[in-house]
């Protein structure tokens, strides 16, 4: 039995389920004609697939990233680009990320209680519900075209996962790239990229994008690792077992209302950690994450207040791993999981009522298989072998009510049915908006979710300790309230309070006897203030400090391990030699966090800065990013024998991209 | 209503306290294709002159081809005032009487109507780079995720329409296309 890993099961990628997220709205244009030609330059264009409403009016408070702030600020992964974002922080074990949101933070959880969308459809795959955000994450950030998160349990349209909050990663057009593009990337660690990109939209309004990319990184050739530093394991250095490589594929046609897209991303990370037991400074020891997703997408007015929104998708996961033991010989185990899922959705949103906006609609998904299976090589041996199907059905309705020309009430229900879970749960959300001012607005939101024991979480007991005792949906009741005030000329800022009660949350630890159950309760509360002031040219200053705290139910209390109370972030972008050259700055400071064998991981300031130059010659970009720019060994919580884990010292980074 | 004294109380407090002189919640760091396609056509009246017995009618003729999102939205510039002169938009004009417009945002473009187009003065606005290949005046290209726009003088020149150096200055590029 020692030879089995004791961390919560590793995971996985996937799936999808579109929602509500990305709804055309047709409401009234902008009116911009008061900007000039030069401000206009400047404005970036956004396709349809926004949040269907003014940000200042939904219902949630919404932080957006651009295509533009992702190349200014030289964010290589998605998890580079959350860890910008307010009350976001990101980790990693040297294999994968993970996402802290607002006084909350799992380590291994794999991001399950965050949705994760690519236009709007779900990515958290169907077995670990894994949401992947760093180099296993489908995408590549060239094709990004804006990054929405919104906190909170946003239950009543954004459906399962959306326990902490959602992100919504929406791709660009094809003609905004407009020709072939080629990209590559040289960095630290013999770290290479290469892209080759085709997108055009045609004279009959068709749009291409087409693109495949790879990744390749020899990663840090000698890592140290202190809980393994003894002559018989190479006084604790890992050689050359840190290479990680990525492949990607991307494909979209839109036509009329109808849109057809699929991705594929396929991920192989050398584990060099051993964190649990595995021989230490073995290249054997290594994982791979392959997901892949088609989907068609039919989006049309119904008339000038009415749209519909039907779409289906299929979506494949699967992930392998191995870890050599010594168990006198060197015996390989081998993890192999699978799932398959696929289904539809069908939205409608209206106006057609004086004084409403409603949006109703269902999805269905089909877990077609959600397998997973360990064994030794040879000789031979199955530790155990699980595979589930069944059915999900969520419905919902939500009503945005102008009360009177500065109020709106939101109300919204949300009904699941789902077949990890037992009954039938119902959630509701209420929201009143108050816009006393142009400038100003004011949010008070609530809303409840639940996230449903994952297929990994529902065998684990079984698996390891042979028992099977229920397991329950863990509870979210979110509240949150909120100022915005928007000046002239750019200035945004912001302020929330927020108390999220979490409950039956599944743990696995010294109180349930390492069995996983529904143990404890969070209470966090925190508050954020956000600063933004854009000048138009391009000069942007960006400033956020999330506070954060948090009070466990439980005896054993660990609901504070791997959280800072504060994080501070600071952005700032500077155009020079007549914007010739964009310079941007990245701040970065996280507290200090308790690790679980009870130490503390000092608080780290990281500063990276980036330098692009579009069109430097005609059709070249360039772009040159310093990360870690002081050196700084800052730390992460580490996992298994690890109490910390140091992370990487400066890193360089050149891309060039040619456009044809 | 309560808007509109917003608007006038940005103006005159808070405009002059941030030393700016537009108006309190115009700013946009992003917006719909379709909004920006809008700004900068009301924008261009700005930076053009048509010939004197064009140029002296007493008001700018705003004209699309189509319906279409854009054309459609067009009609919010309707009774606006560029340079002293109020803009009309018209979006029932085809063929021929599109030569009275001072400027035609054409939706679906048409060779034979651009060509017809190029020997009057009438500034046609289009989509794409090719636009400008096709006897097009402006075209509005894609330049990352932002909107830009390109400028063929030679047809805007052979009927004495003149474009301002801003503008010029401003256009991805500038060429003399036949």
């Amino acid at each position: 039995m020692s030879r089995l890993k004791l961390s919560a099961p590793i995971f996985a990628i996937t799936l999808l389920s579109s929602s509500g997220l990305a709804t055309a709205d047709n409401a009234a244009i902008e009116d911009l004609t008061d900007l000039s030609i030069e401000e206009l330059l400047n404005v970036d264009v956004i396709s349809a697939s926004r949040l269907g409403q003014k940000a200042s009016q939904a219902p949630s408070s919404v932080s957006v990233l651009t295509a533009t702030d992702i190349r200014t600020f030289g964010w290589r992964t998605l998890a580079d680009a959350l860890n910008a974002m307010p009350g976001l922080f990101t980790t990693n074990d040297r294999n994968y990320s993970f996402l802290g949101v607002r006084g909350f933070i799992k380590a291994n959880d794999y991001n399950s209680r965050v949705l994760i969308m690519i236009d709007g459809q779900r990515m958290n795959e169907n077995i670990y519900d894994t949401g992947n955000i760093a180099q296993e994450f489908m995408l590549d950030m060239d094709l990004v075209e804006r990054i929405e998160f919104i906190p909170g349990s946003g239950s009543s349209i954004y459906g399962a996962n959306a326990f902490l909050g959602l992100i919504n990663v929406i791709t660009k057009k094809g003609k905004a790239i407009n020709g072939v593009q080629l990209a590559g990337d040289v960095g630290s660690f013999d770290t290479y990229k290469g892209r080759v990109s085709y997108g055009k939209q045609f004279g009959n309004g068709a749009d291409v994008l087409v693109s495949a990319s790879h990744y390749d990184s020899g990663g840090v050739e000698n890592l140290y690792f202190s809980a393994y530093d003894t002559p018989a394991t190479n006084n604790g250095i890992a050689h050359n077992v840190d290479a990680e490589r990525t492949d990607r594929l991307l494909g979209r046609v839109q036509f009329k209302e109808f849109t057809l897209s699929g991705g594929f991303v396929d991920r192989f990370k050398r584990v060099p950690t051993a964190a649990y037991g595995q021989i230490f400074n073995d290249p054997g020891n290594y994982t791979v994450d392959k997901q892949v997703f088609g989907n068609l997408k039919y989006e049309k007015s119904l008339d000038d207040k009415t749209t519909l929104l039907l779409s289906s998708f299929f979506q494949d996961y699967e992930y392998h791993a191995e870890d050599a033991y010594d168990f006198g010989e060197r015996i390989v185990t081998r993890d192999k999981t699978s799932g398959s899922w696929w289904g539809g959705d069908a939205q409608l949103t209206t106006r057609a009522f004086d004084r409403h906006r409603l949006i109703l609609g269902v999805e269905y998904q089909y877990d077609q298989r959600q397998f997973q299976k360990t064994f030794d090589i040879d000789p031979y041996y199955l530790y155990g072998q699980t595979n589930r199907n069944g059915h999900r059905v969520e419905a919902y309705l939500q009503d945005d009510i102008q009360l009177t020309d500065e109020l709106i009430f939101s109300a919204g229900l949300r009904f699941d049915y789902h077949h990890m879970i037992k009954h039938m749960p119902l959630n509701p959300r209420l929201g009143l908006i108050w816009n006393p001012l142009v400038s100003t607005t004011f949010k008070l939101l609530y809303s409840s979710t639940f996230r449903a024991p994952n297929a990994a979480e529902l065998d684990y007991n079984n698996y390891y300790f042979s028992v099977n005792p229920p397991l329950h949906e863990e509870r979210i009741k979110s509240y949150e309230g909120i100022v915005e005030w928007r000046a002239p000329e750019g200035l945004k800022l912001s302020a929330a309070l927020f108390y999220n009660d979490i409950s039956q949350l599944l743990e696995a630890n010294e109180a349930t006897n390492d069995l996983l159950a529904n143990s404890h309760s969070h209470h966090i509360y925190g508050a954020e203030w956000t600063v933004e002031k854009r000048w138009y040219g391009g000069r942007l200053l960006k400033a956020s400090h999330t506070y954060s705290r948090v009070d466990d139910e439980g005896d054993h209390s660990d609901a504070s391990v791997g959280l800072p109370h504060n994080i501070f972030k600071l952005h700032y972008a500077e155009p020079l030699f007549n914007n010739t050259l964009q310079l941007g700055v990245e701040n970065i400071y996280i507290d200090q966090r308790l690790t679980w064998q009870g130490g503390v991981a000092d608080a780290y300031d990281l500063v990276n800065i980036n330098l692009r130059a579009d069109r430097i010659i005609e059709n070249v970009d360039l772009l040159f990013g310093v990360y870690n720019l002081f050196d700084s060994r800052y730390e992460m919580l580490g996992n298994g024998v690890h109490e910390i884990l140091p992370m990487n010292g400066r890193e360089f980074r050149l891309k060039l991209q040619l456009t044809l | 209503m309560i808007d509109k004294v917003i608007r006038s109380f940005c103006r005159l407090l808070l405009a002059p306290l941030l030393m700016v002189a537009t108006a309190c919640p115009v700013y946009a760091e992003d917006a719909s294709e379709t909004a920006v396609k809008i700004a900068f056509i009301f924008n261009f009246f700005k930076f053009i002159e048509w010939p004197a017995e064009v140029e002296n009618r007493g008001k700018f003729l705003l004209c699309a081809d189509a319906e279409g999102a854009v054309s459609e939205g067009l009609q919010m510039l309707d009774g606006k005032t560029v340079n002293g002169k109020p803009l009309s938009v018209r979006r029932d004009l085809k063929g021929q009487a599109l030569r009275a417009c001072h400027m035609v945002y054409m939706e679906n473009p048409d060779t034979a109507i651009l060509r017809d187009l190029s020997v009057y003065p009438v500034v046609t606005v289009g989509d794409g780079g090719d636009f400008i290949q096709q006897y097009g005046v402006i075209g509005l290209v894609p330049q990352d995720n932002r909107l830009s726009f390109v400028i063929n003088l030679t047809p805007a020149q052979a009927n004495g329409i003149k474009i301002r150096a801003p503008l010029l200055k401003l256009a991805k590029t500038v060429q003399a296309v036949k």
